[in-house]
């Protein structure tokens, strides 16, 4: 820049040397990891160092005793040994828990999405359905199923009644005794479908009506725009669901998985460096379990809607 | 979608619906049943659905046994903290990853997906080593400290929630405050906030029953200091029988009523989601708008 000084001359105006402000993009970023701060330090302390102690004591004879604090033995991997080869229980429970998730889980997710698109039918009645099928978000826990299903609440093959109608209807014993087993088992995964039936509803409400009316113009039958228009729409959340249910399945409290790892923690002959190694097995089979569906459920994105 | 405006869709719709929730009632509608009989009922084959008489010994004896009402505030006042503590722990960490960039936001991301499918017991025993040295075993701390640092029971989804609904104000409403001079913290507190209602009422609604059902942490960490409502029904038939005795129920032989059979467990288990139950219907409309109206589908 150029200035007319008093003497009439042009002279460069000396730049001042600007003092080292952040820029806009630094201020924006500092503030942006100050409102994550809390994360940070909760995942620092809670989960990092946590994970970390973890790996360790699997590799360790753990034990506590009031006086002589934490005392570590390095056992290798025998930990390890001994629950894959010796004692067995938590393998049967993790092949019982495997397949059982499995086969629930898209069971679950069809069932949620029948009962969402009801739901999104105009019916009377409908916030009384909705009423219904959401009350499981807030009311369960281990102990309702626990309670409910081992004093017979959930079968109805311990009502005498029932069960002798349904004879009369089908006369076959065995039949009647499976349509029981599978009233059970189906209401235990009603149970569990709420969050599921929530979000594909949510969804299913964002689908404007205009949409179906244009392809019912256009001539397509309730069919066609079922599968042209509710489906595709619905099926980018199958993944996340099906992540949802697998994690909520491995944490619920009535998972014998989770009854193993706590009592082997007390258990003398176990303790904590056993336990730490049966959570890291634990975690191995949930992440393959939901690496499995999540894959087999992704939506390809390539075709062009 | 409407199927079809047709009576037949409509009757079938209704059915299917009917049958589900028939199916889904069941184990509520039979323990109300049960737990209003007395155990004479329970055993006597000609008594099905509806007990003799309407019989509220079983329901006297396990309100005592459950030690309510003072189990019920105290297992809200542990919620309720537990709840506050996650929603403003997302609320913060949620408005962060939605309207700052810095580097490692993407790592944030994939942390996050991580501590959200890692199982619970993966960390479980290190923590209480924590806790321990943190002194913060026993009491209340437990719960709420992990919560406020954004670590809580499903932390993960409360933050994304927080987080689909910052993205959706529209950024002119902070560009006119940050002209107007408001900083982060102002734009955060006057505009942001208010205009994410509906995240509050999801996450305090489903951060509530979750906290309040949470048996795995409070039976671990709590270590019997504090008593919540789902802990205590686990321990239902040890205190049935003290109570019985202390309210001089009378012999066990000689009273057969007395002897803990499922419609004990039924009574305590249907009056521990009674709160719950109230809560829900108080609240359930605006959980259901919320949701709708959250972008949590991903659009």
């Amino acid at each position: 820049m150029t200035t007319v000084t008093a003497k009439g001359n042009t002279e460069k105006e000396k730049v001042k040397p600007v003092k080292t402000r952040l820029s806009m993009k630094s201020k924006q970023s500092l503030t942006g990891l100050l409102f994550i701060s809390p994360w940070i330090i909760g995942f620092l302390a809670f989960v990092a160092y946590p994970l970390y102690k973890t790996i360790f004591m699997s590799f360790y004879k753990v034990s506590f005793g009031l006086k002589t604090g934490w005392r570590y033995k390095w056992v290798g991997m025998e930990n390890y040994k001994r629950i894959l080869l010796e004692e067995i229980d938590f393998v049967i429970e993790a092949q019982n828990f495997f397949v059982g998730t499995l086969l629930y889980v898209p069971v679950i997710i069809a069932l949620s999405i029948i009962i969402a698109m009801l739901l999104n039918q105009k019916i009377r009645g409908k916030s009384f359905f909705r009423l219904l099928f959401f009350l499981p978000i807030i009311i369960l826990n281990g102990e309702l199923m626990e309670n409910m299903s081992k004093y017979g609440g959930m079968s109805i093959i311990a009502n005498r009644f029932i069960l002798d109608t349904l004879y009369t209807v089908i006369p076959s014993k065995s039949v009647v005794l499976l349509i029981g087993d599978l009233f059970e088992l189906i209401l235990q995964l009603l149970w569990y479908s709420a969050i599921p039936i929530l979000i594909f509803l949510a969804a299913l409400q964002k689908i404007g009506k205009d949409m179906y009316e244009a392809a019912s113009i256009d001539g397509a039958s309730p069919w066609t725009s079922f599968w042209k228009i509710t489906l595709p729409t619905v099926y980018p959340l199958v993944s996340i669901c099906v992540i949802y249910v697998v994690v909520f399945l491995a944490n619920f409290e009535a998972n014998p998985i989770n009854t193993i790892i706590m009592e082997s923690k007390f258990d003398g002959s176990r303790r904590e460096g056993y336990a730490s190694a049966l959570s890291i097995l634990y975690s191995i089979v949930q992440i393959a379990l939901i690496a499995i569906l999540y894959y087999a459920t992704r939506s390809r994105n390539s075709k062009g809607r | 979608m409407q199927i079809s405006d047709g009576l037949v869709y409509k009757i079938t719709t209704y059915a299917i619906l009917s049958v589900f929730g028939f199916v889904f009632l069941y184990p509520l509608l039979y323990m109300l049943s049960a737990s209003l009989m007395s155990n004479l009922d329970l055993v006597d084959n000609t008594i099905e659905w509806l007990p003799s008489s309407l019989y509220t010994f079983n329901y006297e004896m396990t309100w005592k046994a459950l030690k309510l009402p003072n189990a019920f505030v105290t297992t809200a006042l542990l919620a309720g903290a537990s709840t506050l503590s996650v929603i403003v722990s997302s609320a913060l960490v949620g408005y962060g990853l939605a309207r700052f960039d810095f580097r490692g936001k993407n790592i944030v991301f994939v942390l996050l997906l991580f501590t959200y499918i890692v199982p619970k017991t993966l960390f479980f025993i290190p923590r209480f080593e924590i806790f321990m040295a943190l002194n913060l075993k026993g009491n209340i701390g437990a719960l709420v400290v992990p919560a406020l640092t954004g670590q809580g029971e499903q932390a993960a989804l409360f933050i994304l929630i927080f987080f689909q609904f910052f993205r959706m104000i529209p950024k002119a409403l902070e560009e006119a405050a940050f002209l107007d001079g408001a900083g982060a913290v102002r734009t955060f507190w006057k505009i942001a906030l208010p205009m994410v209602g509906p995240a509050f009422i999801i996450v305090g609604v489903y951060g509530f029953s979750i906290y309040w059902n949470e048996t795995f942490l409070t039976s671990f960490y709590l270590e019997g200091k504090i008593q919540t409502v789902p802990m205590l029904l686990g321990d239902l038939q040890n205190t049935f029988g003290k109570v019985v005795n202390e309210s001089g129920g009378g012999d066990f032989s000689k009273n057969p009523n007395l002897n803990f059979t499922e419609a004990k467990v039924f009574a305590g288990t249907l009056l521990s989601i009674v709160p719950l139950v109230l809560m829900y219907l108080y609240v359930q409309r605006w959980f259901v708008e919320s949701i709708d109206k959250s972008g949590i589908t991903g659009e």
